[in-house]
């Protein structure tokens, strides 16, 4: 019997050990944040799980009064979400509302601004010195202006001066800025040259950076409702960029109540606070980020350049060199975004579909330390794959290889 | 780099939360069967977590001899797969094979023949009744032909008096034919009066039914490589008719030298070589789809199965006039789609399949308060929870759920 026993006993670690696939090591949560804008009466902890359901793990609301501010936290805390704090009295009295809060579980950070001009920044400055004369620890979230807005806008000369004002004199620990490139049949020109702008300078600032996916409508340009291959192209073009957090715009949609505000549609959740396909999407999208994130989070970007027979993007680099563990990447002419990200022993290939509305043909020959990455992090030989494969519109394909010894 | 790996820690101690959400409740998974799985030389552990982490749980190909059946069963069992056996001693030993094989736990059934002509019928069904006089616990498998082949093909005019005589021949469980729809640009004209001629004998039978979805290609016609879309489409138009296993056309490409009738298959989930297509990919995540929402129709009854949309309803088929009692509005804007409604139990469930495999669709639904919609992983929420208007993608299904009527 005790031979029998020791068998089973075999047999069971046997299929196991043939069953434990190789896995991306985790290496924490990317942070999902939201600009949630759930209204004040619907404040409730299904409303908060439901957040937590849709993979967003931090999120804004305006809170009226610090009561109100408390009560959100509270309920953050028991659906498993952080929140970045934003109501009067912190702004009123930062000092002691970041005293009150700075502790509580489920505090994110603080929403100090979003889009300011430049003449704001002293005045934001004065204010988050203010926050951190108590709270070191926290995120201080102020969300800059994309490259096309207006010189009134911005209020500079340039938008590389703008964003330079900002690095230098906000106190912030993350760079955000929001662009929504994917409209109904395009994408808007500059979005990749932002990208460029923005890793650059928040890599010479020390800083990592956040950036957007739009998970609503706001005008008729934009594609509408959202498609997972246009949120997908959107967040792996940015985190190919080396993005470290995610934001959506927005969560649940705003209805003008005077003329000059947003006709805000399209959301995961609509106006009359129903769920919309949008928010089996945004779940779906946000479980794909956490799968890869030990490919993105923590990783320093060695380079990203553009390939395809049309004209690459402005201030973008064309395609010219691979790494050497890959010996072909053939996109048959077609746009296409090549990341190369070192994340300590392991170096990602990430190659992202820049056609929203297409699938394209990638072809990747590798030597044998290459492998494939999987949507779900499983991490397998890339020569169990055919070489060439069809990538779905927006979509990503990622490699791996030992990182060089320097 | 300090900053980065602070914002990091703040996510990594988030507090959890107990999650109470409603699911589908668990019958069992609907069984999943490949066709030429794993050809003989590649019989080894790991192709077989392979195909097992694609999501299929039975395995069905052809070997030259027994003995090779017996490494593929044995291989088989330690990657968690059954399999429908098949090798010439089970044809001239049924009984020596049948014994051989009877207590292998990877077993599940015996492959006699694929779209046997009505001439072959008689004599399969002696051959299944000599192998069940001695294995009454495993199934025999027979797959038929579709209703688009022609006469020499079935060896009769008349396909309704094909499939009625294999029933009656043949000591089958189910019965499993094969057709693959999906075009370039269009669905085959006779698919869905296909699905309801075999789920209709099935049902007078008393048999539950499996059908295919094609998971490569065989001519320049179908779609190639098989589309996520394509696929749904198939697998939820069989399930919402009421299908208890799917079957996918194949598994590993088999080129002309060795293939039947020297078909030049390509893009199945393994090629020829050898190596994962982006249908793998495909296909394990299709594969997880059917087994989530195998509590919507896993022994399933089919109550009703109707077609809507401004344009000709399929041959053979019916038109929806009519709607359960909870559901109080559904429109498709005069899209094409298919509208089942199955009881399981104590629940009902509605299924509403996107019929058109390049576009979607949008579907509205009003119920009454006990309507509720269930997620494709398997959670259920109040429908109330969502718009009354959504967008439906290409082939895909959207379900609802409510109290059976107690009779």
């Amino acid at each position: 019997m005790t031979r029998i026993n020791s068998l089973i006993a075999f047999f069971v670690f046997l299929v196991t050990l043939l069953c434990a696939q190789e896995k991306l090591a985790n290496k924490g949560v990317m942070p999902i944040n939201a600009y949630a804008f759930i209204p004040m009466n619907q404040i409730n902890l299904t409303r908060f799980q439901e957040v937590k359901e849709s993979g967003i793990n931090l999120f804004i609301d305006n809170f009226p009064d610090i009561v109100a501010m408390k009560n959100g936290l509270d309920l953050a805390a028991k659906a498993g979400v952080k929140l970045l704090i934003s109501c009067p009295e912190l702004k009123n009295d930062p000092e002691r509302t970041a005293a009150l809060f700075m502790n509580h579980p489920a505090m994110g950070g603080y929403y100090i601004y979003d889009e300011p001009g430049m003449a704001l920044f002293p005045e934001l400055k004065k204010w988050c010195k203010r926050i951190q004369s108590v709270d070191k620890q926290h995120l201080l979230y102020v969300n800059i202006w994309p490259d096309f807005a207006s010189p009134s806008a911005l209020q500079a000369d340039s938008y590389k001066a703008y964003v330079t004002e900002f690095l230098k004199e906000l106190p912030v620990q993350v760079v955000s800025f929001d662009y929504y490139p994917v409209m109904s049949n395009r994408l808007s020109k500059s979005w990749y040259q932002n990208l460029e702008l923005i890793s650059a300078e928040s890599k010479k600032a020390g800083l990592p950076f956040w950036a957007f996916a739009l998970t609503s409508n706001y005008d008729a340009e934009h594609i509408m409702p959202q498609t997972l291959a246009a949120l997908r192209l959107q967040l792996f073009s940015n985190l190919a960029y080396g993005a470290q957090g995610i934001c959506y715009y927005e969560y649940w949609d705003r209805t003008p109540t005077s003329a000059a505000q947003e006709d805000d549609r399209g959301g995961p959740i609509n106006a009359a606070g129903k769920r919309t396909v949008v928010f089996d999407r945004v779940k779906q999208m946000s479980a794909e980020i956490q799968a890869l994130s030990p490919v993105f989070l923590g990783s320093k970007v060695i380079s990203v350049r553009h390939t395809g027979k049309g004209m690459i993007p402005a201030g973008t680099i064309r395609m010219t060199t691979l790494p050497k563990p890959i010996k072909v990447l053939d996109t048959n002419g077609a746009p296409a975004l090549v990341s190369v990200l070192e994340n300590g022993e392991n170096t990602f290939l990430v190659v992202v579909n820049k056609d929203f509305t297409n699938s394209i043909n990638l072809t990747v020959y590798g030597d044998e330390s290459v492998k494939k990455i999987l949507k779900d992090g499983t991490i397998v030989p890339a020569a169990a794959y055919e070489s060439s494969l069809e990538l779905d519109p927006g979509d990503v394909s990622v490699y791996m290889f030992p990182t060089e010894t320097r | 780099m300090k900053k980065y790996l602070y914002i990091n820690l703040l996510f990594c101690l988030l507090p959890g939360y107990a999650n109470s959400q409603e699911r589908l409740p668990s019958k069992g998974e609907i069984p999943i069967l490949a066709w030429y799985s794993i050809p003989s030389t590649e019989t080894t552990v790991e192709r077989y977590l392979e195909m097992k982490e694609a999501g299929i749980t039975y395995q069905f190909n052809g070997y030259s001899n027994a003995d090779e059946v017996q490494k593929a069963l044995d291989v088989a069992q330690k990657a968690g797969i059954k399999m429908v056996i098949s090798c010439p001693e089970l044809r001239t030993d049924p009984e020596k094979t049948v014994k051989r094989f009877i207590n292998h736990p990877a077993l599940v059934g015996y492959h006699l023949q694929d779209e046997p002509s009505f001439s072959q019928l008689k004599g399969l069904g002696e051959w299944g009744r000599q192998i069940l006089s001695i294995d009454k616990k495993h199934f025999c498998y027979v797959n038929l032909f579709p209703n688009h082949a022609d006469s020499t093909q079935l060896g009769v005019k008349d396909y309704m008096q094909y499939v009625k005589e294999y029933i009656k021949q043949i000591p089958v469980k189910f019965i499993s034919f094969d057709y693959y729809p999906i075009m370039k640009d269009h669905i085959s004209k006779t698919w869905y009066q296909n699905l309801e001629q075999v789920s209709g004998e099935a049902s007078k039978a008393g048999l539950p039914f499996w059908a295919f979805t094609l998971t490569t290609n065989y001519d320049d016609n179908h779609v190639t490589p098989q589309t996520l879309a394509a696929m749904r489409l198939q697998v939820y138009s069989d399930l919402a008719y009421g299908a208890q296993g799917i079957q996918y056309f194949t598994y590993w490409s088999a080129t002309s030298p060795n293939a039947p009738s020297g078909e030049d298959q390509r893009g199945a989930p393994i090629s020829a070589a050898g190596k994962r297509s982006v249908v793998y990919d495909r296909v394990k995540l299709m594969s997880q789809e059917i087994k989530t929402l195998s509590g919507v129709f896993l022994g399933s009854k089919v109550v009703s199965v109707r077609h809507t949309g401004k344009g000709m309803i399929p041959g053979g088929t019916i038109r929806l006039t009519t709607l359960p009692k909870e559901i109080k509005v559904l429109d498709t804007n005069g899209a094409p789609a298919l509208v089942s409604v199955l009881e399981n139990g104590e629940n009902t469930f509605l299924v509403i399949v996107n019929k058109d495999f390049l576009n979607s669709i949008n579907v509205t639904v009003y119920g009454d308060e006990s309507l509720k919609k269930v997620l494709k992983d398997g959670t259920v929420v109040p429908a109330t929870a969502y718009e009354n208007s959504m967008e439906l993608d290409p082939g895909d299904a959207e379900i609802f759920m409510f109290p059976t009527v107690k009779k």
